[in-house]
């Protein structure tokens, strides 16, 4: 991992027309604003793995069966499955 | 907000939608005693598109997660810790169940829904203690 260190006020340039710059640090964290261009997608981390696990979520749903997935609940209850 | 209150033609607006399907604003929430515990999230504007969930309180009975201020003003509840069990929201974790490995919920980012203000969100945790690939078990195969 690239390393830089900026103070608030101070930015970084990648390719493709986009800026990053610290606009506030401190020991809550930093505060960070982006220019790009429109096309040019922004997300927190955790939101895009959050849209990751639903796209493979929203497939699976699709395609399995729910027996396996409901056994793993009903270990021990005595419930009898779903007729499949 | 208990499973027992989910209401079968009741339509739940997600004003932002939820990640990566952000132009699906509108989901109900289907209940069937054959799948119970498992919910099943679908979205009125494309039935085909749906997702399995299960109560998170199921998953961890000590959940809790956080809702900040933007999520408290779409929600119309109080920003702070809530307890999964809480009397408001129904806490749902969606569950990733492929053919070939065992199942996962995501305890990372619960869905959260408001019975009385029909309104939902996925509250995406920062820093969270709890795992996007919660695995769900234990999963055994049954003697035939």
């Amino acid at each position: 991992m690239l390393v830089i260190r900026r103070r608030p006020g101070e930015s970084v340039l990648l390719s493709g027309g986009i800026e990053i710059v610290v606009l506030e640090s401190g020991p809550g964290g930093a505060k960070l604003g982006f220019v790009a261009p429109a096309e040019v997608a922004v997300l927190r981390k955790e939101v895009w793995l959050a849209g990751q696990f639903n796209r493979l979520a929203a497939d699976s749903a699709q395609q399995g069966s729910l027996a396996g997935l409901l056994r793993s609940f009903r270990l021990g209850d005595g419930k009898p499955g779903p007729p499949l | 907000m208990t499973v027992e209150e989910i209401q079968e033609d009741g339509i739940y607006h997600f004003p932002e939608g939820i990640p990566a399907f952000e132009e699906q604003t509108r989901f109900r929430l289907l209940r069937d005693p054959a799948l119970d515990p498992l919910l099943l999230l679908v979205s009125a504007e494309d039935e085909g598109l749906r997702f399995i969930c299960v109560p998170a309180v199921l998953l961890e009975r000590d959940y809790e997660f956080e809702i900040d201020e933007t999520t408290a003003r779409v929600l119309g509840v109080a920003p702070g810790t809530c307890r999964a069990d809480g009397e408001e929201l129904l806490c749902l974790a969606i569950i990733h169940a492929p053919e070939s490995e065992p199942p996962c919920a995501n305890l990372m980012a619960p869905v959260l829904i408001h019975g009385v203000n029909r309104v939902g969100l996925q509250a995406v945790q920062v820093a969270s203690r709890w795992s996007c690939a919660h695995r769900i078990g234990p999963v055994e195969e049954q003697p035939c």
